[in-house]
């Protein structure tokens, strides 16, 4: 089995091949350069460089949300560029996932004595917690990515399993979450620089930040959870692909925000407005051209 | 000689479109997905949703442009695609496809200027226009009279110093109620009224003659309506609305008529999405035909953003031998004529 993974959902451009239980490479550059022009070329050299034939990949796997709607943009297209070339399937993998995939050897229990690298006190624990089976041992490693107007993008996950749902979220409502849900916690992501500080302050249970080795997306843990994925037949289709930006476009939430529905704006009325939602107003047509000189049609389509 | 076909891709703004072109000009399919209805919503295209857009429909653009030419990949001699000027974030999804696109199948990959694209829509219904010629581009974010040389060889002889004449059709729409997008509502607005109602400045401007302005008749509009709703008197929206397209269409059919008579040209060709405007094109044809010139101009479908036209101009790049690496990047301000 050969997978590639590509990541470029915040300041990190990244590919991995993972064949069989092996990442044979990986590239990755956070240079301040765009993704536009450094992720592709890197793809072509990771294949060069392995010696591995293009032809032999069995899937896609990319990042699909959350982070910067540019960078997942960049990386879902070119992902879905390849597999419409090779006519293979993609798998989408969240990048909080993939994130948190990149420490988790430091999930279990045994080994939460050995992670505190921070100087929390890990006396200070011992709250009571919101799960039922939280020990004090319990490790939470939190990917935070900065989704900024003082908010991160999160999850919890305990022993690689997801527990909550995927949100952006206030740091101030995080920590308070945090410190009432006992446990260990284990932060990383682009998001620890901006608000390591912040955190250290406001935590009262044990944390720790992980190291720069580990902080950032990488294409490895994105392949590696796509091979996962690719066993249980979890693969799409690049027509089917959709990203998970967790926050709207501005302009949708403002409108929201407004209090205006569709019909409001369009004076239509609500009903038969529901009745035509299942009409995919972006449906592509074929927009015939005549092969003759001379003008077919002296109006534009209508839906045009 | 073996036939070549192109497959042309475009994203630069709220069309996202893909089609295959046999030998520079003829269109084997023209496929366009428009955003229109969910842009119309907010009265103008909203960036961050037309470039989620463009990554949902950019594969069955595709491929349904191969299914409707009744061709597969391996029948695709290279792959063309906008790489500016437009929205970074819309032509990057564009960009990163067709550059991946092209590496998976090892094809080559020409980056296209979208408004050589459009120059380019002329010869796909004229099979007899060769440069050179003269052409007017007008679009909601362009307006420029260029001299097209040779194929991918201009001279822009002028161009507008502040708005766009689309973007000035947007704001007049918008002022008097007639929303967006701007160009049809207010053509068809136009119809029933009197042209010479009232009397908005021309926009003339110091230096190069055949520079634009737009933002003067565009504030000369907005102001006549503001005092009108002021002093409560009524305003007649279809001749407003004539007499602003009058003064636009004055604007750019004098210049262009100009530039063709000083220099001798015998062929005047236009494009852009404001190119579809039925006054301009018919102004532009009687004025033609008074000064024995052979006037060109686009089907309305090909003036709208597609990728058929970004195929033809592809197809001439192709042809000077242009070819384009792996990191070519999205370039939101390209100016005509750049590489």
């Amino acid at each position: 089995m050969l997978i590639l993974g590509i990541d470029s959902s915040g300041h990190t451009a990244s590919c991995a091949l993972f064949s069989d239980g092996v990442v044979l490479s990986e590239y990755s550059t956070n240079i301040g350069l765009t993704h536009s022009q450094t992720l592709l070329p890197m793809v072509a050299e990771i294949f060069s460089r392995t010696g591995r034939d293009v032809k032999e990949l069995d899937a896609i796997a990319v990042s699909a949300g959350p982070g910067s709607f540019t960078g997942l943009r960049i990386g879902a297209s070119t992902a879905k560029g390849l597999a419409l070339g090779y006519g293979i399937p993609l798998i989408e993998v969240s990048t909080l996932e993939a994130l948190a995939r990149n420490v988790s050897d430091l999930s279990s229990p045994a080994l939460s004595a050995h992670i505190s690298s921070s100087g929390a006190d890990d006396t200070e624990s011992g709250k009571t917690s919101e799960h039922a089976n939280v020990s004090p041992d319990s490790l939470f490693v939190h990917p935070i990515m900065d989704a900024r107007r003082n908010q991160v993008y999160t999850a919890a996950f305990l022993n690689g399993k997801l527990t909550g749902e995927e949100e952006a979220i206030g740091v101030n409502e995080l920590a308070s979450h945090i410190n009432a849900s006992g446990g260990r916690h284990l932060f990383l992501g682009d998001a620890v620089p901006v608000y390591k500080d912040f955190l250290a302050e406001h935590l009262t249970v044990p944390y720790s930040f992980a190291g720069p080795q580990n902080l950032l997306q990488r294409a490895s843990s994105v392949a590696i959870i796509g091979a996962e994925k690719l066993e249980k037949g979890e693969t799409v289709s690049g027509q089917d692909f959709r990203l998970s930006y967790i926050r709207k476009p501005q302009a949708e939430r403002e409108r929201e925000e407004a209090g205006l529905r569709e019909f409001d704006i369009t004076h239509d009325d609500p009903d038969k407005l529901k009745k035509t939602e299942t009409v995919d107003v972006l449906a592509a047509k074929n927009y015939k051209i005549g092969t003759d000189a001379g003008y077919e049609d002296e109006s534009l389509p209508e839906n045009l | 000689m073996n036939d070549i076909n192109i497959l042309g891709i475009e994203s630069s703004c709220d069309e996202t479109a893909a089609a295959v072109i046999r030998n520079g000009r003829e269109v084997r399919s023209n496929i366009i997905s428009s955003q229109i209805a969910i842009h119309t919503e907010y009265g103008g295209v909203v960036p961050e949703i037309a470039s989620r857009k463009h990554l949902e429909k950019i594969d069955d653009v595709i491929a349904m442009a191969l299914k409707e030419a009744d061709c597969t990949f391996s029948d695709i001699d290279a792959i063309a695609v906008t790489y500016g000027p437009g929205l970074v974030g819309a032509l990057l999804v564009g960009v990163a496809e067709a550059k991946a696109l092209s590496f998976a199948l090892n094809k080559p990959l020409v980056g296209v200027h979208h408004i050589e694209g459009h120059i380019s829509a002329n010869y796909i219904e004229n099979k007899d226009l060769e440069p050179p010629f003269a052409c007017l581009i007008v679009s909601g974010g362009h307006t420029h009279l260029v001299m097209v040389e040779d194929y991918g060889k201009y001279e822009i002889v002028g161009r507008s110093r502040d708005d766009a004449a689309g973007e000035a059709f947007d704001k007049v729409a918008r002022a008097v109620g007639l929303g967006y997008p701007g160009g049809p509502k207010v053509d068809n607005a136009a119809r029933n009224g009197n042209p010479h109602a009232i009397e908005f400045p021309r926009g003339v401007v110091a230096g190069n003659p055949y520079d634009f302005s737009f933002s003067g008749i565009k504030s000369a509009v907005l102001n006549y309506i503001n005092k009108a709703k002021m002093t409560g008197a009524e305003i007649n929206i279809p001749d407003l609305c004539a007499s602003f397209q009058e003064a636009v269409t004055d604007s750019l059919v004098s210049r262009a008529i100009g530039l063709c008579k000083e220099r001798g040209i015998k062929k005047l060709a236009i494009a852009g999405g404001v190119a579809s405007n039925s006054h301009i094109r018919s102004r532009l044809e009687s004025e033609c035909a008074e000064n024995g010139i052979k006037f060109y101009r686009p089907s309305p479908v090909l003036c709208t953003d597609n990728a058929a036209m970004i195929g033809c101009a592809g197809y001439y790049e192709y042809l000077r031998g242009r070819r384009d690496g792996l990191e070519l990047n999205a370039c939101p301000n390209l100016k005509l004529g750049e590489r």
